[in-house]
């Protein structure tokens, strides 16, 4: 065991010696022009929710993101815990071999005052790979008719703990 | 013992709650009557809470062998939420009961048996379900890796983790899990998914579990000297909380550090309710995540430097390890102040002790170094602990170039690793009536001894696994839970040999015990029922055990300390918190029988 561990940690340092990162300018900007077109599909499904709050995350068929959500009473929903004690749902985990929109979705039906927190995690690279790559994603919310959006690029077993907070105030409508 | 006696033994004990307020301003009040099955028999050993205040109090009795409660010691003319609580029968819940401005308020209560074994099941605490797991694992490896590995942070067999999930769920899970540092080897962890989906199919979970549940046998109510207990619980942070360890301090006052949230909270318990008051530790320019990142974090985490362990020093002060940002903290309670002591090297801060010479000493469990700090002198010491083998003192040596190159590479192959792997984890430490220092390692199955002055190091390898956060007695005996191995050890340092004894916890191998504490008045080890619920007491004199079951599902306990009126404290921190019933964390305190107070204060 130790034995690999170290074998693999030499051969990471010769390798990786001259610390070059592997994602060059040239591929991040093509990542992040991906995350404006999953934000602009997103763009397209805003509509008249019937649920309070929606938060939609979008991404590339060359990862496996996970949406977070946490309300606010601290409580968070995500493909683990399908549903919070103040009733946001998630959607199916949209996985590597998932089909269908590539989207993953949280509704609270009842409004609760106060911050929501997205956050998004990338535990895989769906070719199998596991050097770091950045992937694209895009969020989307209606909270009460308060549309808020967001989009970038995640690491890869990086979990971006903030990546949009919003405020829903009391009494809003 | 005759009942005169007992009954003159009760009434002071209720007569010490009445006061348990202190200031003696207030009137206490509380509540008694029966508790009885819808044929009019008594139910012996039901749970009676009461719940007031926001954020809440609540305390808890026993119903005795007539089906009769008293709970002593509340505030008057309060309003009062009625919990009663006993596996087989449906909860109680009842609002708006309202204590007098002096005396009881009589209310009885008739249960309604369940009729659903399922329901029953539910009742159950973590354990019992968690056997059904084990029982599926084939080899003692599988069963300590998996024991050792995957209930760092929160019980196993609880409503949160007794799901059944298709396996590219539990996959990702525990994918997810291996990122926070609690993996298990490859062979192992292919395995699981179906294991835990056979294990908890409610098909075959449910049979096993409630076996005789209709006779009276099943769920045997404790004992009569637990049922004299009295446990309260006061709700402390909120539903992103870690209330990761707590003291008492000498002035009375609780301490608890909320490592998800960068908080030092303080309780005042002779408050009615408590008096709640919270600090924020300074975070400086750590960032979100600390020394971890934010690569595997709670979703609500508010966490940069992380406390994680507290000690009050010489002077009163409480000094606390910052696990994630590599510094400890002073606390000084007269200005409510902090001081930041940055640590000259090794990787997440853990457990601390404070010597005779006020020196802060602490386990450092990233790095396997114990360090030590004397404020007075200024002075660190940084001391490498033994690793299991050469390949891993130099994994150990080379950690902060991984922790560089891991943003360059994928690295997470490397990281826990199961079984044997994850690192040696320099854990508990306590300080010995002769000044030395001891100190475990969880993952190498071993403790060790360092001279406090030259720093010269003893390893000795323990004869069972995972030693977890140890303590010495008076007589300068050394006691330690084994972490996935069920049992409490006695170790003499003068003969270097171990005494095991194994918890009775039922089902007999589900506990995993956490941390203990001795009580040093009465040398009474309390060993924390951290999948199960409960406290236990160890005399060590009869060498009997007594076990408390406490009433929140989902306790989960990680330290022990004592308060001067024997209450026996402990906190929820079972992390995620959502998995706590009501969701939010806890600090709890045990008062045990009464009668175990007077026998001690008559130098029994």
């Amino acid at each position: 065991m130790m034995g690999r561990l170290l074998a693999t940690a030499l051969l990471t340092m010769l390798v990786c010696g001259c610390a070059k990162p592997p994602t060059s300018d040239e591929q991040l900007a093509a990542v992040q022009a991906e995350s404006v077109n999953l934000a602009n599909s997103l763009r397209g499904q805003v509509q008249r929710e019937q649920s309070a709050v929606v938060i939609r995350l979008a991404f590339g068929p060359e990862a496996d993101l996970d949406l977070y959500v946490t309300d606010p009473l601290l409580d968070t929903v995500y493909f683990a815990r399908h549903e919070s004690r103040t009733g946001g749902v998630i959607s199916d985990d949209v996985r590597c071999d998932s089909v269908g929109p590539r989207v993953e979705e949280v509704r609270f039906a009842n409004l609760w005052p106060g911050r929501y927190r997205v956050g998004i995690d990338f535990p895989r690279r769906c070719d199998g790979e596991r050097a770091p790559a950045p992937a694209a994603y895009a969020i989307s919310v209606n909270a009460n008719g308060a549309i808020y959006s967001a989009n970038g690029v995640v690491d890869l077993q990086y979990f971006e703990v903030v990546v949009l907070e919003f405020d829903v105030e009391e009494g809003e409508s | 013992m005759n009942h005169s006696i007992f009954n003159r033994l009760l009434a002071a004990g209720i007569a010490a709650a009445t006061f348990l307020f202190a200031g003696g301003s207030i009137q206490a009040a509380g509540f008694e009557g029966e508790v009885l099955d819808e044929a009019g028999v008594p139910i012996v050993g039901a749970m009676v809470t009461a719940r007031f205040n926001l954020p809440f109090q609540e305390r808890t009795v026993f119903t005795d062998d007539r089906g009769h409660y008293q709970l002593p010691g509340v505030p008057p003319d309060t309003q009062y939420m009625m919990r009663v609580r006993r596996i087989g029968w449906h909860d109680i819940r009842s609002v708006a009961h309202e204590t007098p401005s002096a005396g009881f308020t009589h209310l009885d209560f008739a249960m309604q048996r369940h009729t659903d074994p399922a329901e029953v099941a539910a009742q159950l605490p973590a354990n019992h379900w968690y056997e059904l797991l084990l029982n599926e694992l084939d080899t003692e490896q599988d069963r300590e890796q998996f024991v050792r590995q995957c209930t760092y942070c929160h019980q196993q067999g609880n409503a949160a983790t007794r799901l059944q999930r298709d396996e590219a769920e539990w996959d990702k899970i525990l994918a997810l899990m291996a990122r926070m540092g609690a993996g298990l080897d490859e062979d192992l962890r292919k395995r699981i998914p179906a294991l835990f989906n056979k294990a908890y199919d409610p098909a075959t979970a449910v049979p096993a579990l409630t076996k005789g549940w209709q006779e009276p046998g099943f769920a045997p109510p404790p004992s009569e000297k637990v049922r004299r207990a009295i446990i309260d619980e006061f709700q402390l942070g909120g539903r992103s909380s870690m209330q990761h360890d707590m003291i008492v301090h000498p002035s009375g006052h609780i301490y608890s550090v909320d490592m998800t949230t960068d908080t030092l909270f303080r309780m005042d318990p002779s408050v009615p309710g408590g008096q709640r008051e919270w600090f924020s530790i300074p975070r400086e320019d750590v960032p979100l995540g600390g020394s971890m990142g934010s690569g595997a974090l709670p979703s609500n985490s508010e966490m940069h430097v992380g406390p994680h362990s507290l000690q009050v020093d010489l002077d009163g002060a409480v000094w606390i390890t910052l696990a994630t940002g590599n510094r400890l903290a002073k606390f000084d309670p007269t200005d409510s102040s902090f001081t930041i002591e940055p640590l000259p090297g090794g990787i997440y801060p853990h457990t601390l002790r404070i010597d005779s010479k006020n020196r802060v000493w602490y386990t450092i469990a990233g790095s396997n170094h114990v360090g030590m700090y004397d404020p007075k002198s200024g002075q660190h010491e940084t001391i490498r602990v033994p690793a299991r083998s050469f390949g891993e003192a130099v994994m150990l040596r080379m950690l902060p170039a991984f922790i560089w190159l891991s943003q360059y590479v994928d690295l997470s192959g490397l990281r826990g690793g199961g079984g044997e792997g994850g690192g040696p984890v320099p854990y508990g430490i306590d300080i010995a009536p002769n000044g030395d220092i001891w100190f475990s390692q969880l993952n190498a199955h071993r403790i060790g001894r360092i001279d406090p002055e030259t720093f010269e190091l003893t390893m000795i390898d323990t004869p069972f696994k995972a030693p977890r956060r140890i303590r010495f007695d008076s007589k300068g005996n050394l006691w330690i839970p084994g972490f996935s191995s069920n049992v409490l050890a006695r170790f003499d340092p003068a003969t270097e040999e171990f005494e095991l004894f194994e918890l009775p916890i039922k089902p007999v191998g589900t506990e995993t015990p956490y941390a203990l504490n001795v009580d040093l008045k009465t040398d009474t080890v309390w060993i924390c029922g951290t999948n199960s619920d409960t406290l236990l007491a160890f005399n060590t004199q009869t060498e009997e055990f007594t076990v408390y079951p406490l009433p929140t599902r989902v306790t989960y306990t990680r330290d022990i300390d004592f308060d001067e009126h024997g209450g026996v404290w402990t906190s929820n921190s079972n992390v995620p918190a959502w998995q706590i019933e009501t969701g939010i964390p806890r600090v709890v305190r045990l008062t045990p029988a009464p009668i175990q107070a007077v026998e001690v204060s008559g130098g029994q």
